[in-house]
C-alpha cells in the first residue's frame, strides 16, 4: 500500500474533488502504476483519498492511498510526478503495510489565512472558546443551521495570519463557513481563495498527531 | 490570477472550465514572437472534444517562437459575471485577455454558433466588424472550421478566413504573420501579403458583386488548401487531458478525410475531399502513443465513415493486440449499415446499435444515394439480433427532395420489420428497444442538393405529427429535431453577407447558445429578420440552377457541374457508386490533390 502526500495548488484548486479523483486515477494509468483491483461484482482499482477539499481552496497536504506493492516508494513518487498536472505534485511517498484509513482517522484539519489581523487577535481567538455558535447556510436550496462551536479546536492569530484547526470528516466544518463568521463579526473581507489547508490532523484525548506522525505505525 | 477573478470563479458552475492546467499543457512561457488564441464558440466540454482544435493547438505550440492558447465560450453564468465585473474575456491557458493576442482565431463548426462568435467578441471588447477595427490596436481576427464552406454570413467579422485544412493554411499564415511582425509591417501590409496564400480568404479583398440585391459575380476567388499527404501530416499524440469530464472524453485517431459514398445531402462528404487516409502502421503507432500519453481507456476510430477504411479489420486486430491489452476499449462511431459487423464491437456489455438509413423507402434512398438496400438492412438486423443486441437507434431525415407519404410510412415499416425479426431471432427475453430520431433536411452548400428548397414549418410539423402518431408503439421512442432551429440553420448555411445584420440583431436581443434547444428562441430570431427587412423564405426557397451562389467564389475541389449532374441523377432515381481507387466518379476534388483510399 502506497500513501502519497501531495499538494493541490494554483488553478487546479478549481477542479472539484470528484474530478480530482479522476485526474489521480488517470495519472496512475499514464504512469503505468499497477493497482490491485477490488474483488466485488464490479472490480475497480483500490484507491483512497483524504477528506474532500472545498472548491477554490489550496492545500499543502493531501493524501492519495493506492493499493500497490510492486514498486518502491521512490519509484512510485517519481512515476507519479512525471504524470500528474503541475498543481498536484507529490511531496513524499510512504510504503505502508495497510490502508491508514485517513477518511476515518483524520478528524481535524489546519487552515491558514495570510494577512495581518492582530488588531482583532483576542476577539477572533475567543471564537474557539464559545459554548455555542450557530450559523446558517444554504444547502441544496434549503437554509440549514449548525452549531459550529464544538467543531472549532483552536484559532490562533499571529503577525502572519490566522491559523485555525477545525473538525474534518464527520462532523465537518467547512473553513469558508468559519471565515464568513469572522468576516461578518469584524467587518473583514477574507476571500475563500485566501484560505490554504496546511495540515491534516488526528486529535484524540487532546493528543495531537499530524497525519504523517499518525502514519508511522503503518510504515513498512 | 487576480483576486477578483478568483472570487468570480467560485460563483459559477464548473470553474475548471476557465482555468486550464491540464496534463500535457505545452510551455506557455517559452520565448515567442507571435501569440495566438484559438477560440471555440461553445463551452469547454464541447470545444475540447473537437479534434480539429486539438490538432491545430498542438501544431502551433510545436512551432518555434509561436505560442497558441485556447478560449471557449463562457457559459451564461460566467458571461454575466465577466460583464458585471468588467473583466474582458481571457484565455484558458494563461488567463490573458483576448485583446492582447496577435491573432485570435474562431473555429466555427455549426451555423447556430454564429451568435456565440459575437458573444465572445463582445465579452472580449473586440468590435464585431473588421472595418470597425481598422483603427486601434486589435488582434488579427481569423476564422476556420467546417462552416467556411460558405463563410459569407460571418465574412465581414473577420480579417481573414482560412478555407480548407489548418495544418496547411494556418501554419503558413502564422509564419507569414511572424515574419511581417518582426519586419515591422502594418496590419494592412500583412493582409495584402496573406491574401495571396493558398486557402486564405480576405473578405475585404474578395467581394461579391451585386445588382439589384442579387449576386452576379465576385471580385476574386479562393482555392481551398489541403494537406496532400495525410499520412505525413501533423497529428498530436501528446494531447491535453482535461481535468473535468468532457463530451468526448477519449483519445481519437483520425483514420482518413473525405468520404467515398457521396450521399447527396452530406456536406462533409464533399467538403473533405479529396479522400486521403493514414497508413495502418502510422495509425497503430499513434494509437499506442495516444493511450500511453493520456491514460485514456477509450480509443475512438474517427472519420466520416470509419467502416470504409480499407484495412479496418487489420487495424482493429493490430490495435487490439498492441494497445488494448484488456484495459483500453475501441470505439467506432459512424459505422455504415451495410458494412456493419457485430464483432467489431468486441466483448463487453452489448448496448444498442446505431444506424442511419436516412430514408424510409428504397426509392428515396436511391434519390439521396444512400446505397443500402432493403436486404442489407434485414441482414444487419438479423446478425445484430443473433449476436445479442437488444436495442436499435435509427436516424432518418424528413423533408428530403421528392419525399412522399409512402417514404414516411417506410420509416414506420422499418420499425415493424425490426419488431417482427426480433420475435424470430432475438436471443434476449427482454423486448427490443427501438429509438427513432428524425432531423429535418437542410440543403447545404457544396452538395448536390444545394439548390433544393427546405420544406415549410407547417410541413415539418405535419410530418413529425404523422410519425408521432404512427410510432406510438410499445418499446419504441421517437425523437425529432426542432423545426425552428432547422430553419435558422438552413438560412445561415446558404446565407450571404446581408445576414450579418440579422446575427447582430439576434445577439443583441439576447440570442446566444442557440445550439442548446432550451436556449433557442425563434421569436427573437423572427423579430431580428423583420427588423433587418430580410425574408426567411428568400433563403429556404428552391434556388435556380443558373443562380450565382454566395459561395461560388471558393474552389472547394468538387465542381459545380458535378454537383448539378448528381442533382439530376437524384431526380432520376439513379444512384452513383461509391468512388474507388480505379473508378473515379469525376467530382473534381482530385484537381486539388491525389485521391487515395
Amino acid at each position: 500500500m502506497k500513501v502519497l502526500k501531495h499538494i493541490k495548488k494554483g488553478n487546479i484548486c478549481y477542479v472539484s474533488h470528484i474530478d480530482s479523483m479522476r485526474v489521480l486515477q488517470r495519472t496512475l494509468i499514464r504512469a503505468n502504476i499497477s493497482v490491485k483491483m477490488s474483488e466485488g461484482f464490479n472490480p475497480h482499482p483500490i484507491t483512497y483519498t483524504s477528506h474532500p477539499l472545498p472548491l477554490g481552496i489550496e492545500s499543502e497536504e493531501e493524501y492519495f492511498v493506492v493499493a500497490n506493492d510492486d514498486m518502491t516508494a521512490d519509484e512510485f513518487l517519481n512515476a507519479f510526478n512525471s504524470n500528474i498536472p503541475a498543481g498536484m505534485k507529490g511531496i513524499r511517498c510512504y510504503d505502508c503495510i495497510k490502508n491508514p484509513n485517513f477518511a476515518k482517522n483524520i478528524n481535524y484539519c489546519e487552515y491558514f489565512v495570510k494577512g495581518n489581523f492582530l488588531h482583532y487577535k483576542t476577539e477572533i481567538e475567543s471564537l474557539a472558546n464559545l459554548k455555542s455558535l450557530v450559523i446558517s447556510y444554504d444547502f441544496k436550496k434549503e437554509v440549514k443551521e449548525q452549531d459550529i462551536a464544538p467543531l472549532i479546536y483552536s484559532i490562533n492569530v499571529s503577525d502572519k495570519g490566522i491559523t485555525m484547526v477545525i473538525a474534518a470528516g464527520n462532523p465537518n466544518l467547512r473553513p469558508d463557513r468559519l471565515i464568513n463568521v469572522i468576516n461578518e463579526k469584524f467587518s473583514l473581507s477574507i476571500k475563500i481563495s485566501d484560505i490554504v489547508r496546511t495540515k491534516q490532523l488526528v486529535i484524540e484525548n487532546n493528543k495531537i498527531l499530524t497525519a504523517e506522525e499518525f502514519l508511522r505505525e503503518y510504515i513498512k | 490570477m487576480d483576486k477578483e477573478l478568483k472570487e468570480i470563479l467560485l460563483k459559477v458552475e464548473k470553474p475548471a472550465r476557465y482555468v486550464g492546467g491540464e496534463f500535457n499543457m505545452p510551455d506557455m512561457d517559452k520565448p515567442c514572437s507571435t501569440r495566438l488564441c484559438l477560440c471555440f464558440p461553445e463551452i469547454y466540454e464541447i470545444g475540447m472534444s473537437n479534434i480539429g482544435l486539438r490538432i491545430l493547438y498542438h501544431m502551433l505550440n510545436d512551432m518555434e517562437g509561436i505560442v497558441c492558447e485556447r478560449c471557449f465560450a463562457p457559459f451564461v453564468d460566467m458571461g454575466e459575471q465577466l460583464k458585471a465585473n468588467n473583466i474582458p474575456l481571457f484565455s484558458v491557458d494563461s488567463n490573458k485577455p483576448l485583446i492582447d493576442f496577435d491573432i485570435v482565431g474562431m473555429s466555427i463548426g455549426y451555423e447556430l454558433l454564429y451568435t456565440n462568435v459575437l458573444y465572445m467578441l463582445d465579452l472580449a471588447g473586440i468590435p464585431f466588424r473588421a472595418k470597425d477595427r481598422k483603427c486601434g490596436n486589435y488582434p488579427i481576427l481569423i476564422a476556420g472550421g467546417p462552416c467556411v464552406v460558405n463563410p459569407e454570413p460571418f465574412a465581414e467579422i473577420f480579417d481573414c478566413i482560412m478555407i480548407g485544412e489548418g495544418e496547411k493554411n494556418l501554419k503558413k499564415f502564422t509564419l507569414l504573420y511572424d515574419e511581417c511582425k518582426k519586419n515591422g509591417l502594418s496590419k494592412e501590409e500583412f493582409l495584402e501579403k496573406a491574401a495571396s496564400l493558398e486557402g486564405v480568404y480576405v473578405p475585404d479583398k474578395v467581394k461579391p458583386i451585386t445588382q439589384n440585391g442579387k449576386i452576379t459575380g465576385f471580385t476574386g476567388s479562393v482555392k481551398k488548401a489541403i494537406v496532400q499527404d495525410l499520412d505525413k501530416a501533423y497529428f498530436p499524440t501528446k494531447i491535453l487531458v482535461p481535468n473535468i469530464e468532457i463530451t468526448h472524453d477519449r483519445a481519437v485517431l483520425e483514420l482518413y478525410r473525405g468520404c467515398n459514398n457521396g450521399c447527396r445531402f452530406c456536406q462533409a462528404c464533399f467538403y473533405y475531399r479529396p479522400i486521403r487516409s493514414r497508413k495502418l502502421q502510422t495509425l497503430v503507432d499513434y494509437g499506442k502513443e495516444l493511450v500511453e500519453n493520456t491514460g485514456y481507456s477509450e480509443l475512438s476510430l474517427s472519420s466520416l465513415s470509419t467502416s470504409d477504411y480499407v484495412s479496418l479489420n487489420e487495424l482493429i486486430a493490430s490495435l487490439k493486440q498492441s494497445v488494448c491489452n484488456g484495459n483500453v476499449k475501441l470505439a467506432m462511431p459512424s459505422l455504415r449499415l451495410d458494412s456493419y459487423k457485430p464483432e467489431f464491437m468486441g466483448s463487453g456489455r452489448l448496448g444498442s446499435l446505431t444506424f442511419a438509413p436516412e430514408a424510409g423507402s428504397q426509392r428515396l434512398r436511391n434519390v439521396i444515394n444512400k446505397n443500402i438496400s432493403e436486404d442489407n438492412i434485414k441482414k444487419t438486423i438479423k446478425s445484430a439480433l443473433e449476436y445479442g443486441y437488444n436495442g436499435f437507434k435509427l436516424y432518418f431525415m424528413i423533408g428530403l427532395p421528392t419525399e412522399t407519404q409512402e417514404d414516411l410510412q417506410g420509416i414506420v415499416d422499418i420499425v415493424f420489420l425490426i419488431k417482427d425479426m426480433a420475435k424470430q431471432y432475438s436471443k434476449n427475453k427482454r423486448p427490443v428497444q427501438i429509438t427513432v430520431s428524425t432531423s429535418v433536411f437542410i440543403p447545404k452548400p457544396l452538395t448536390p442538393f444545394q439548390w433544393e428548397k427546405q420544406i415549410t414549418q407547417e410541413e415539418m410539423l405535419e410530418k413529425q405529427r404523422f410519425l408521432i402518431d404512427n410510432l406510438h408503439i410499445k418499446n419504441v421512442r421517437y425523437n425529432w429535431h426542432s423545426a425552428d432551429s432547422s430553419i435558422i440553420e438552413c438560412v445561415f448555411s446558404r446565407g450571404d453577407r446581408k445576414l450579418l445584420d440579422v446575427i447582430e440583431k439576434a445577439y443583441l436581443s439576447g440570442c446566444v447558445f442557440d445550439g442548446w434547444s432550451e436556449r433557442f428562441d425563434m421569436d427573437k430570431w423572427r423579430q431580428a429578420f423583420i427588423d433587418c427587412g430580410i425574408n426567411i423564405e428568400d433563403y429556404t426557397r428552391m434556388w435556380n440552377e443558373d443562380e450565382v451562389l454566395p459561395w461560388d467564389f471558393i474552389n472547394h475541389g468538387v465542381s459545380k457541374k458535378y454537383l448539378l449532374a448528381e442533382k439530376h441523377n437524384a431526380y432520376g432515381g439513379i444512384t452513383t457508386k461509391a468512388c474507388g481507387e480505379k473508378d473515379c466518379t469525376g467530382c473534381g476534388a482530385n484537381k486539388l490533390g491525389r485521391c487515395y483510399l
